[in-house]
Parts: C-alpha cells; sequence; structure tokens
C-alpha cells in the first residue's frame, strides 16, 4: 500500500503522541487516538514506541535497540522486517511519520 | 392558498427569528420550538441552531426533548468535522511528493480549516479539493497508490464526470468513508458561466499550518454564491443561504474593501448572475444588511424584470422547507420549476435532452 | 411530566380517534414520540401494547411519526403501508400485513438516527436490585428473547434493542417499548411467562416471523428510573447447548461493547470514555445457553450474589 520504500536512513516519530488516550488493560491497551476518533489495540511494544521511543525521532536499527532492549530470540532479519510492517502500519494510520 | 401563506410565513419567521437571534428560542413556546427543530432538521440547520445556542449559553436551559435534539446535530456535525479534517491530513501525507499544483480546500473543508463561525455546527459531507486540471490524474493515482479507490461507474457515468463535469468520480479511502471530490473548477464545463480556473488558483492563498490552500475570500464568497444558485435545484437550501449571509458578515468584518473586491471578482470571472440573485435573497430573506452602493452596482446584472419576478415567487418556496404538516402543491411545483431551471444553467440545451433521458430511462429500468 | 393521562386512561374509541386524527403524544423513556396512525389494523394492537405509557400535551417532539395506509399504483389493490418521519419516507411503502413490525422497527430507526446525545449499545438493558444488567448482542444472538424471558421473572426492562447511557454517566436510561420476538422465541415465551401480552403474529417479514411482547406495566411505571451496571453479559444461545457462564477480559468486553455500539464513532471521546469507565466499573460475562429457564435462574443467582 504504502509507495514509498522503506529505508533504514529513514528516520521516524510519534505523531502527537499527547493526542493518544490509553485505557491500560493488561496486557494490552486500549487506545483512542483524538485526531482520527478511531479506537486502536495494542500492545505494550507498540505503547513504548508511540509514548517513548519515537518521541524524538529515531531510525530503524536504534528503533529496534530500543525495544528488543538485547533480548531477541527471533532472527534479526526476521525482526526488522516486523517492525517495517508495523511502523508502515502506523504511518498509514496517522500515529507515526517520517522526518 | 390564504392559509399556504401563512404556514409558510410561520415557518419562514421561525427559522429566521431563531438563526438571527438565538436568545429568542428561550421565550418560544411547546408548539413552536416543536416546529422549529422539525424545519431547522429539514433545512439542514439544526447543528448550526445548535453551535449557536451553544454560544450564547442557551443550550442546557431548553427542555430535554429540544435540547437532545440539538446535541446531537452537534455531535453529527462535529463528527463529520473531525472525520474531513482527518481526511485531509491523511490526503496531505499521501500527497507528500506532489509538487505540480496546490491543492485547495474547498467549502465545508476552507471553513473548517479557516476557522470560521460559519463552519460551527455545521454539516457537511464530503471533503471538496480543486486543483489545477493537468494535475488531477496525477493526484487520483497517487491516492489509489495509498488505498484510496476510485467510486466504480458505469461507463455512461464516466464519460459523463470526466467529459462534461468539473470534477473526477469520488474518491474513497478503503478504510474510511468519506468521499473526496477532486475539481477543477467551480463550474461544470458545459455550464453557461465560464469562470477562468487560472485566476481562482492563481490568487489561492495557503494556510499557515499545513500544506493547504483556500482560496481568495472573495472568490470563497462567490463560489457559495455560484453553487447555490447556478448549481443547484434550491431545494432545502437554506443552509446555503445561511452560510452566504455568515460568509458576508465575517469577511466585511476583516476587509474594508471587502465589497469593492467581491464585485470587481465577479465581473472577472463572469459571475455577475449568481452574485446578484444570492445578494438579493440573502437581503430579502436574511435581512443581510448590503452597502446601498453595492446594490445599485449589482443592479444591472439582473436578468429581465419577468424572470426576477418569478424567480422572487420561486426561491423562498424551495429554500425554506414546507410547513411539515402542510404540504403545498405550489412549492412541490417551485422545486420542479427549479430542478429543470438548474440543469438548463449548467448544460446545452441537446445535452440536457440526452442526460435527463438518460437518467429517466435509467429510473425506470431500476424500479422493475 | 407529573400527574400524567395514560393510554389506559384513554377508551378505545377515544384512543382511535386521536391517533388516527390529529395523532397523540406518548413518553418512551427520554422520547416524546407524536405518533399519527391511519392504518386501522394497527389501532388495537398499539392500544394494548402501549397502554401504560403516559401520554402528554404540547411537548416537543423527539419524532413526528406517521404510518398511513396507500394503494399501491398502477399495480392493483395491493394494500401498503407508507411509514414517514416528519413528513418524508426513510423507505418504500411497505406491505399493510405488516404494518406492526414497520411501525415498531421505523421507530427503532428514528431513535438511532437521531439521539446521539446519548451513547447507544446495540444492547438489551434490565434493572434488578437497583443495578442494571447488560446484554450486548448481535441480532440473532436470543439477546430479546432473554430479556422477555427475564421480565417476566422479577427484574425491570429498561430496553431489548437500546443501552441509553448519556456520555460522562453511568446510569443506563429506560426505553420501555415493545419487544420483537422472531420465528421460534414467539412459542418459547408463550410457554415460558403464560401471562405475558403477546400481539399479532406477522408472518414473512424480513427477519422471519415477528410477534411482540408488551412491556410489564412496573417497567413502564418507573420508566424515569435510571439505575448504575452492575454486570455486563454476552448472550448466545446455541440449540442444543449446556449453559455455561464464563468471566471474560475487560479487553475482549471493550471491544465487543465498543463494536456493537450505535454510535460510538460519533461519539468519539466521550463513548470511549463511557465504555471504559463501564467496563471497569462492572463484572463481564460470557453466556451460552439453550434453555431459557436455566438461563434466567443462573442469571438471578448471579445477580443476588453480585448483591453483597
Amino acid at each position: 500500500m504504502s509507495a514509498k520504500p522503506v529505508s533504514s536512513a529513514n528516520r521516524w516519530r510519534s505523531r502527537a503522541p499527547d493526542e493518544i488516550v490509553w485505557f491500560d488493560i493488561a496486557p494490552d491497551f486500549v487506545a483512542f487516538h483524538r485526531p482520527s476518533g478511531k479506537t486502536h489495540f495494542l500492545n505494550a511494544a507498540s505503547k513504548l514506541l508511540l509514548t517513548d521511543t519515537l518521541i524524538e525521532p529515531a531510525n530503524l536499527p536504534s528503533i529496534l535497540g530500543a525495544i528488543s532492549s538485547g533480548s531477541v530470540d527471533e532472527t534479526v532479519e526476521d525482526y526488522q522486517q516486523q517492525m517495517i510492517v508495523m511502523l508502515e502500519h502506523f504511518e498509514s494510520l496517522g500515529l507515526v511519520e517520517r522526518v | 392558498m390564504g392559509s399556504t401563506q401563512s404556514h409558510q410565513e410561520i415557518v419562514r419567521e421561525l427559522l429566521v427569528t431563531a438563526l438571527d437571534n438565538p436568545g429568542a428560542v428561550a421565550s418560544m413556546t411547546a408548539s413552536e420550538l416543536d416546529l422549529l427543530m422539525r424545519v431547522a432538521r429539514r433545512a439542514r440547520v439544526l447543528g448550526k441552531l445548535a453551535a449557536l445556542l451553544r454560544e450564547a449559553g442557551g443550550l442546557e436551559s431548553l427542555p430535554e426533548t429540544a435540547s437532545d435534539q440539538l446535541q446531537s446535530a452537534l455531535v453529527l456535525a462535529e463528527s463529520r468535522a473531525r472525520l474531513a479534517l482527518w481526511e485531509l491530513d491523511r490526503i496531505s501525507w499521501a500527497l507528500s511528493d506532489f509538487k505540480d499544483g496546490n491543492c485547495i480546500a474547498m467549502k465545508g473543508c476552507a471553513y473548517l480549516l479557516l476557522d470560521l463561525p460559519i463552519a460551527r455546527g455545521r454539516i457537511f459531507a464530503d471533503v471538496d479539493l480543486m486543483l489545477p486540471e493537468a494535475a488531477l490524474k496525477d493526484v487520483e493515482k497517487l491516492l489509489n497508490e495509498r488505498g484510496w479507490r476510485s467510486q466504480e461507474l458505469t461507463p455512461y457515468d464516466q464519460n459523463y464526470y470526466r467529459n462534461w463535469t468539473h470534477e473526477l468520480p469520488p474518491v474513497v479511502h478503503v478504510e474510511r468513508e468519506v468521499e473526496i471530490d477532486l475539481h477543477h473548477n467551480i463550474l461544470p464545463r458545459t455550464a453557461r458561466l465560464k469562470p477562468d480556473s487560472h485566476k481562482l488558483l492563481k490568487d489561492a492563498k495557503r494556510l499557515s499550518k499545513g500544506k493547504y490552500y483556500v482560496l481568495a475570500n472573495e472568490d470563497i464568497v462567490l463560489h457559495a454564491m455560484t453553487h447555490l444558485m447556478f448549481n443547484d435545484d434550491l431545494a432545502d437550501k437554506l443552509r446555503d443561504l445561511v452560510d452566504i449571509d455568515g460568509l458576508l458578515q465575517y469577511f466585511t468584518g476583516k476587509d474594508d474593501e471587502f465589497w469593492e473586491h467581491v464585485l470587481t471578482r465577479a465581473e472577472e470571472l463572469d459571475l455577475r448572475r449568481p452574485t446578484y440573485y444570492s445578494l438579493r435573497y440573502v437581503r430579502q430573506l436574511l435581512g443581510c444588511t448590503i452597502p446601498a452602493s453595492v446594490i445599485d452596482a449589482t443592479d444591472s446584472w439582473a436578468p429581465p424584470a419577468a424572470i426576477v419576478w418569478l424567480m422572487d415567487r420561486l426561491v423562498p418556496r424551495a429554500l425554506f422547507p414546507p410547513h411539515p404538516d402542510y404540504p403545498s402543491r405550489l412549492t412541490e411545483v417551485s422545486r420542479l420549476m427549479l430542478y429543470v431551471r438548474s440543469h438548463w444553467i449548467r448544460m446545452p440545451p441537446w445535452l440536457l435532452i440526452y442526460h435527463l433521458s438518460y437518467k429517466l430511462c435509467m429510473t425506470r429500468f431500476r424500479k422493475k | 411530566m407529573g400527574n400524567s393521562q395514560k393510554v389506559s386512561d384513554l377508551s378505545p374509541q377515544v384512543f382511535e380517534s386521536l391517533l388516527s386524527g390529529s395523532g397523540i403524544s406518548l413518553q418512551i423513556g427520554p422520547f416524546i414520540a407524536r405518533v399519527r396512525v391511519e392504518v386501522t389494523s394497527l389501532i388495537d394492537p398499539l392500544y394494548r401494547f402501549y397502554h401504560d405509557h403516559p401520554l402528554l400535551a404540547d411537548e416537543i417532539h423527539s419524532f413526528h411519526l406517521r404510518l398511513q395506509p396507500k394503494r399501491a399504483f398502477p399495480r392493483l389493490y395491493r394494500h401498503r403501508v407508507r411509514f414517514t418521519v416528519d413528513g418524508r419516507k426513510p423507505h418504500e411503502d411497505m406491505p399493510a400485513a405488516q404494518a406492526l413490525p414497520v411501525f415498531e422497527w421505523g421507530l427503532n430507526l428514528v431513535i438511532a438516527l437521531r439521539s446521539h446525545s446519548f451513547l447507544m449499545l446495540h444492547s438489551a438493558v434490565l434493572e434488578r436490585n437497583g443495578q442494571a444488567l447488560l446484554l450486548p448482542a448481535m441480532p440473532g444472538h436470543g439477546k430479546t428473547t432473554l430479556c422477555a424471558g427475564l421480565s417476566h421473572r422479577g427484574w425491570r426492562t429498561f430496553s431489548d434493542e437500546f443501552g441509553l447511557i448519556r456520555p460522562g454517566s453511568l446510569e443506563m436510561i429506560p426505553v420501555p417499548r415493545p419487544m420483537a420476538l422472531k420465528n421460534e422465541s414467539i412459542d418459547i415465551i408463550r410457554d415460558f411467562a403464560p401471562d405475558a401480552f403477546i400481539g399479532p403474529v406477522t408472518r414473512n417479514t424480513r427477519k422471519g416471523t415477528v410477534a411482540h411482547v408488551k412491556p410489564t406495566a412496573e417497567s413502564v411505571a418507573r420508566q424515569n428510573e435510571t439505575a448504575p451496571v452492575g454486570m455486563i453479559v454476552f448472550p448466545r444461545w446455541v440449540k442444543g447447548a449446556s449453559l455455561t457462564l464464563q468471566p471474560i477480559s475487560k479487553a475482549e468486553s471493550f471491544m465487543l461493547l465498543a463494536t456493537n455500539a450505535f454510535n460510538y464513532e460519533l461519539l468519539a471521546e466521550a463513548a470511549f470514555l463511557t465504555v471504559r469507565d463501564l467496563v471497569n466499573g462492572a463484572d463481564c460475562y460470557r453466556l451460552e445457553y439453550s434453555g431459557l429457564d436455566e438461563a434466567t435462574a443462573r442469571l438471578n443467582e448471579l445477580a443476588e450474589a453480585n448483591r453483597g
């Protein structure tokens, strides 16, 4: 769907993290995004991404480092691919943007 | 006929009073409020009325069955506004690499982006954008790449849109429901009046935030006037006349030379006639104050007196909703005549006959 | 809305002349409906169904409804009825034999389209011991049957269709109306509650065979009394299933409640916060059942256990 391929040079940022209202239902989260009026069901890693990791723009390697905090079981490439899919999805939802 | 007249007048007076002086709503009787709710809903100004009452602080103190309806209309209007603004945000993302023209937000979207008072409680359906004609195809393609789909139409309708109108078939994102209309002008190609879109595009101004442009102030007003008087059958379109009234009040308050700009521009863009009509009815029906010099200047833009006489009889009957308990034959006839007129002025006669007969056949066919 | 007259205070003749003349103003929960019905076959059923509802005069109405007989032209002599709201018809004329469901569905439709000052959950709602029970479900999951059953086992009915709540509050608002039973559930309720008033049976509607049950007199008499939500139970009727009642997670409850509401998206943040608070404040269960006796008994036990 995305017309723009993701490269590791891309830097990403959380768009208006203050505009998300969180409902903590352990282990997951329900997030209401004010500008779109949409409700999203997100896991803990997604919340960390939106409210912490991407407050300052970050590129793919540093995002992966921050989210995995050194304990990755999957192969690095798999993990990287998953993260790209997630970032692209969040981009189309308007939750993150490329800087 | 005498009694029909008075039902019509009750409706008109209720609506005009409430919109002009929302404070007066508090002292209305239950039966007046009951009728007001019904006709304001039909004229699509219930949300506007609710916004005015909220600002005046009189919404909560109304009886619950009235305040609930008004509140509901506000919820709807605010929801549509949120959807439209978000759609604009997403379009802006999809077009981030597009450089071949300015993307102009029109009508409801422009009012929202400019945060005009008339945007409050105003309900509207579609996102309207205007771009240079040469850029429309690229924009449509970029949107298609990012999850929007062009509406599937019959070959007849495709052809109709692309060759004879001033817009592409609507585009909708697969996960959302907002229709986007991509225009290259404010009137169809076939219309009798031919405003020069280059002039409109050239004078558009960029908003301080984001990538969108809006038309120049006077063009915003002229567009609203043209849309109402020359692109429409006017039935239940009181809301659009109220918009024009609100735009005039707002822009004259901002710019001392606003009227001069409107008059000059109406001539430049070949929009004298819709300007004449709009000013006539905004004054006659809503009591909008217009300087005598402006009225004098636009008098020469009037059609022959017989036409004015006829329009004076038809337009109010179409714009204001009929009394819901006393439907009037005369209102129906007025609306039918204005419907025919709206097609007449949008198409040359040969095309009109072709189009209407096609539509008629299709309606018959689908009913079977 | 004090010292109000009720439909039952009118003789059937007076009711008929008012209803088919200029219309009557009925209070139905937070709504005041102006109703005018010129379809004679419908007058007696409406007289019985709305027997306990208050009649008002000189009001601001939430909606003006009208049902008129129409003869379809040019097709000879097929009787149809036209439903209009404030003079406009939301759908095509319908067969006259379906007048009652057309009226009741029409009322559902206007409520759903015009009542965005409330969050409207798609749910049956009942009350016992001062606490509301929500039964949110998709059509066909037996929500109305369960609701009609419970209303004849000591529960006060708020609605079999609309869970109305003002955003920011946690109080459910009653809107007691006839409940539409479909197909087998008509006989189930006849057996289960022989004293329930069930109206005429309409066959071949788009939802199959339909008959309505009158709400209990107490439900209507106390329609101005709201109640906070104590329990949320997602019911599902499964043929032959033995009864199970399982607690479910807040996350799942949130999702089911939000996606099932009529106007969750429209109300946006206000709806999000209200559903969040509802789910946080209530016990949430999933109920699977086949026997109505068993299910009502189990929910009664649950309500009693919840009391303390």
